[in-house]
């Protein structure tokens, strides 16, 4: 990776400035690359994050979509629908089990112990591995809608002024998840446990939720739920900014035509409130686990 | 003199297992090397933990130079047995991750990596590193913080002793510069380094002071054939205990009895080996055994 030099010439350049948010900012880096370095090292995680999405996608539109059925006008946004929802899936895997997994085995390895000795800061540990954990959950959403493409399916941003809500809409998302593994990890304390608990609940919120919101028919409950719950809410923002949906006149309403529709698309502001809201709440909950679970601050200083 | 470090009053209790540590006072002067002492399960990591700022106290406080250790974390550089190293990154990326961590980390980590012969290593992944690689790793990483204070947590454990003396010989050389050290251990070899000895048992401190004065107040040390060991022999000895020495025992005279009664005792058992029990004179072993497991606190 790096050789001896330079990573003494990094620690001569920049170690005798120890202002706090020069230090901060080395932590978050710190934390970023080794978070990086696990998750790209984690073959099972890799597997459930690119590997089982990709996968599922091809089934579903050579095995359990019949293609045939759906206008042809609209296939491509139906298979780019699809592949978000898959997308979305690999990157909630990315989120919960690379995520939680890696933070189980500080707890259970006791490495808190040292980091509580060391002048760290808790939210420069949580930034640190939640960026790296967003920048991979994003490469594996890519990466299906990549292999998507490949296959015929087609996207479109909506305006340009989607692009910051489509951003947007995947970051609030993940952070969600992210903050759920961290309370998964504390209370579990167990990599194998964190493994099983992240997997089931990312498999059950997809297929419970009808395939995160893109297949509203297979969803048993109140179809409006879908445009509520975190991951369905946010998969239906991004497929309705990053697909185009443009049917023959006989084929009706677009959104109808590829099946999305009940409930109605969550296309106005208080829809992305809504996802901001839950970010915010799960960041604070996540920041102050992070404080005081895991770095035992608080009262105690 | 006012110590740099002051602990009072520490008492640590959970839940589970109930009081582990149980008021106990510590104060270490700057550049001293204290020891810490012990055998296993006597507390001695969770009263590192405390005094590092890792961990509460559930009752009591430490300082560092006049205010609360945990504020103090910037001058601490903290080794806490087998929880530093990572498995899946490599020796060097682990050195990267912790240099990035703490602002005072330095440019001394390639001289000690040298000195504990692991730079051709760096590129493995630790999860492929024996124990006493991943050990000489996480004191790389730990002496490599240019702290005011260092609290070694089993620093020697599964050291050869070459490495062993490597280490001692780092503990001086950063103390000839100011450094304090905490440094606790199980073993007697490293007795050998500290100019202050701290003993603990059952989360009770038996005895501090310095190697020397230890010594001069051990009891009488016997040399006893183990077939000539018997109950009444027992008697005689410091808390009823031997301790293995090769083919024989060896056992601490207690305060109310003789060489001579020990002798007797052993005549009186049948064993016939009067003239095989002999005095000896007391070891390092023989200080970290009576102090640590044959004294009550």
């Amino acid at each position: 990776m790096r050789s001896s030099d330079n990573i003494t010439q990094e620690i001569m350049s920049v170690n005798t400035d120890t202002t706090g948010d020069r230090r901060r900012i080395r932590q978050v880096h710190s934390f970023f690359t080794r978070h990086l370095l696990e998750i790209t090292r984690n073959r099972t995680a890799l597997f459930w994050s690119f590997g089982f999405p990709t996968l599922f996608y091809l089934m579903t539109i050579t095995v359990f979509i019949d293609l045939d059925q759906v206008p042809s006008a609209v296939e491509p946004a139906v298979m780019g629908i699809v592949a978000i929802g898959y997308g979305v899936f690999g990157a909630v895997i990315v989120c919960l089990n690379a995520f939680g997994q890696q933070l189980a085995d500080d707890i259970e390895q006791r490495r808190y112990s040292a980091f509580r000795a060391l002048p760290l800061s808790p939210s420069a540990d949580f930034i640190g591995r939640s960026c790296a954990s967003i920048l991979m959950a994003a490469i594996a959403f890519c990466f299906v809608l990549v292999v998507s493409v490949l296959t015929g399916a087609s996207y479109s941003l909506s305006s340009l002024s989607a692009l910051p809500i489509v951003v947007g809409a995947f970051l609030l998302s993940s952070l969600i998840w992210i903050v759920l593994a961290l309370f998964i990890a504390v209370i579990a304390t167990n990599g194998q446990y964190v493994n099983i608990i992240s997997l089931s609940i990312a498999l059950i919120s997809y297929f419970g939720t009808g395939f995160n919101g893109t297949a509203p028919s297979s969803f048993a409950g109140d179809l409006s739920l879908l445009n509520y719950l975190p991951n369905s809410l946010a998969t239906r923002v991004l497929s309705y900014h990053m697909v185009e949906i443009d049917p023959e006149p006989a084929d009706g309403a677009p959104w109808e035509a590829a099946g999305m529709v009940p409930p109605e698309m969550p296309v106005g502001p208080d829809y992305l409130g809504l996802l901001a809201l839950y970010a915010v709440v799960f960041l604070t909950a996540g920041l102050l686990a992070m404080r005081y679970s895991m770095y035992k601050r608080g009262a105690w200083e | 003199m006012t110590a740099l470090l002051d602990a009072t009053g520490i008492t640590k209790r959970f839940d589970g297992t109930g009081v582990v540590l149980d008021d106990v006072d510590v104060a270490v002067e700057e550049g001293e090397i204290l020891a810490v002492l012990g055998p296993n399960g006597a507390g001695k990591t969770i009263m590192m933990s405390i005094l590092a700022g890792s961990e509460p106290p559930s009752d009591g406080a430490v300082s560092l130079d006049g205010r609360p250790i945990q504020s103090s974390s910037i001058d601490v550089s903290f080794l806490l047995q087998n929880t530093m190293a990572i498995d899946t990154l490599t020796g060097r990326e682990n050195i990267t991750f912790y240099s990035r961590l703490h602002p005072q980390f330095t440019a001394r980590w390639e001289e000690y990596a040298e000195a504990f012969e692991i730079v051709d290593d760096l590129d493995t992944p630790v999860g492929e590193y024996s124990g006493g690689m991943r050990r000489k790793l996480e004191l790389v990483i730990a002496l490599s913080i240019d702290a005011t204070i260092y609290f070694l947590d089993e620093p020697t454990a599964a050291l050869d002793m070459a490495m062993v003396q490597k280490l001692h010989s780092i503990i001086r050389s950063l103390r000839s510069d100011g450094a304090t050290f905490v440094v606790s251990s199980h073993l007697p070899s490293d007795i050998e380094v500290a100019d202050r000895l701290l003993f603990l048992r059952d989360g009770q401190i038996t005895s501090t002071g310095d190697t020397e004065t230890l010594l001069a107040e051990l009891p009488s040390v016997v040399r006893i054939p183990e077939v000539a060991l018997s109950e009444a022999l027992r008697s005689n000895l410091v808390d009823g205990r031997t301790f293995d020495d090769g083919e024989q025992v060896r056992g601490f005279v207690s305060p109310d009895s003789t060489v001579e009664a020990i002798a007797e005792a052993s005549c009186d058992g049948g064993a016939g080996a009067v003239s095989s029990i002999e005095t000896v004179d007391p070891t390092l072993t023989d200080l970290f055994n009576y102090y640590s497991q044959s004294r009550r606190p």
